[in-house]
């Protein structure tokens, strides 16, 4: 692979990992609002982001 | 992920993996609920809601790099040769049959075990499908994404290189999400104990 496109690439991919971890913490917390099991499912999706290379 | 050059070809892909995964994820989810239902472990939801939060302090420990073990799994990936078995779509969708089971497949992380052990513990097959579900939705997430972050419609090589190369942040990602459960858990815990 190329360095400097590899550079870039993880670059991308874990600015797009701080805001999948924004977006679902703030979901998480809306949903613990309405009702709190609910807050779990984003961080479930959350957790199931970093699974990439277990492929 | 293996992802087909062609953008529609890819499209169709990736929509099927994560339907079939979707499908299978539900339905585990659903499944082990209902274990833990008919073993009788729904009645005492304090107890599951205490042990996975001692459990996912441990695994963001181990995430962090503070403890060092293997988590259960089965050391296997899937078959490559499907793509020129069965093409991009027919692989696709045996990739996410194959992958979203979760069992069958390496476990890199710890959120895997907390969700599942939660979905037993509380013996609820609806949230357990929501958990499975939702770690699913996030783990086809990264296959949308990691194409368009990376500005090309890289083949699997350069997507799981890139990633793998990047190992800890994604393991503080991980212990994020672990702490954040573990939070939740508490709050759920204190609001029992408050009678809520």
């Amino acid at each position: 692979m190329d360095t400097t496109v590899g550079s870039i690439g993880t670059d991308r991919l874990r600015i797009a990992g701080y805001v999948v971890a924004g977006v679902a913490l703030v979901a998480a917390v809306g949903a613990g609002t309405v009702d709190l099991p609910l807050a779990l499912l984003p961080l479930a999706v959350l957790l199931g982001w970093s699974h990439l290379h277990s492929v | 992920m293996k992802v087909a050059r062609d953008w529609r070809t890819w499209l169709s892909a990736v929509s099927l993996y994560t339907l079939a995964g979707l499908v299978v994820t539900l339905a585990v989810g659903a499944g082990i609920g209902e274990l833990g239902h008919v073993v009788r472990l729904a009645g005492r939801p304090a107890v599951a809601l205490a042990a996975c939060l001692a459990i996912a302090v441990v695994l963001a420990a181990r995430e962090l790099g503070v403890l060092r073990f293997r988590l259960p799994e089965r050391p296997l990936q899937t078959e490559k040769i499907w793509m020129h078995q069965f093409g991009p779509l027919g692989a696709a969708t045996m990739w996410g049959l194959h992958l979203s089971f979760g069992f069958f497949t390496r476990v890199n992380y710890g959120g895997f075990w907390v969700l599942t052990l939660l979905a037993l513990g509380l013996g609820s097959p609806g949230l357990g499908a929501l958990l499975m579900g939702g770690h699913w939705l996030g783990k086809a997430l990264s296959v949308w994404v990691a194409p368009l972050a990376l500005g090309t419609s890289a083949d699997g090589s350069e997507v799981v290189g890139t990633w793998d190369g990047d190992v800890r942040h994604y393991r503080r990602i991980q212990a994020l999400g672990l702490v954040a459960t573990g939070a939740v858990l508490a709050v759920w815990l204190t609001a029992l104990a408050g009678g809520g």
